[in-house]
């Protein structure tokens, strides 16, 4: 049988990746002022490591452990790393504003871009579904 | 789980923190020239100082917990670098040789502050309405 969703799948999680994202910069912009702060980003992890991500999370290591169960909460979309590659302010913070703000905009424009490719998938299977009326 | 409600708490806590800073510049300002304050002496210039604290909903996620936080202001801190001295034996507040001890506010520092201030508070305006326009991109989706 020929999934349907199966490329929602993927696009689902290209959202969640950049929803994510878009609250570490936010956390970022947020400290532009507090000292000592280390801006975080989010590094993608891509389609087939994702499985293998999720695959260990599984795994038992010892006879006596309880299998865990798929939690979708607990998957991760990405992989968080400190960015201070901007360089230290006087009181130790690595934020600079500009780039968070060229990532902000950057990564808002790729989630629109993502939904505008949901929209249409939805759309054309509508369209499938109405007999072609629709 | 972070989601849009998330984003907007962090950039919220932001923006309520560069507004506490305005407010410290402001008042600095205006009592540059204080001589007389409650705890007696001169007006000091005081400074929020900020601190990142760990989203709670975010426990379990430790590795996102480290990365996304709120702020909050820890402290409001007294500069305790001196006063300017200025002779002025008219003055009340005078000592015994005549010389009086303003604030050590100096108005250039402090328009750099509001200025830093005001384009924070400006950038997580932005980060706030980025936000809301993914969000309603992705309620686009149901059309």
């Amino acid at each position: 049988m020929i999934d349907l969703f199966g490329n929602l799948q993927t696009l689902h999680q290209a959202l969640d990746y950049h929803l994510e994202r878009h609250n570490i910069l936010a956390s970022n912009v947020a400290h532009v002022d507090t000292p000592g702060y280390r801006p975080h980003d989010l590094a993608r992890v891509d389609a087939a490591r994702f499985e293998a991500v999720f695959n260990v999370a599984l795994q038992r290591t010892a006879e006596g452990h309880i299998p865990g169960a798929a939690d979708n909460s607990q998957a991760q979309v990405g992989k968080v790393f400190e960015d201070s590659s901007a360089g230290f302010g006087n009181d130790g913070n690595a934020v600079s504003l500009d780039r968070e703000a060229a990532k902000l905009a950057a990564n808002h424009l790729r989630y629109d871009v993502v939904s505008t490719i949901v929209a249409s998938q939805i759309k054309g299977l509508m369209y499938a579904a109405n007999d072609g009326r629709g | 789980m972070l989601g849009v409600f998330s984003a907007l708490e962090v950039s919220a806590s932001g923006l309520s923190a560069e507004r506490i800073r305005m407010n410290t510049t402001a008042s600095n300002l205006a009592n540059s020239r204080t001589t007389r304050t409650a705890d007696g002496g001169p007006f000091r210039r005081l400074d929020p100082v900020f601190e990142a604290v760990g989203l709670d909903r975010l426990r379990g996620l430790p590795s996102m917990q480290r990365a996304v936080s709120l702020v909050r202001v820890s402290r409001i801190q007294e500069d305790q670098r001196p006063g300017t001295m200025v002779f002025d034996p008219s003055h009340p507040d005078a000592n015994g040789q005549g010389y009086v001890t303003y604030p050590n506010v100096n108005a250039v520092e402090e328009m750099v502050n509001m200025i830093t201030a005001t384009r924070a508070y400006e950038a997580g305006v932005t980060s706030i309405n980025s936000i809301k326009q993914m969000a309603r991109s992705a309620l686009e989706i149901g059309r």
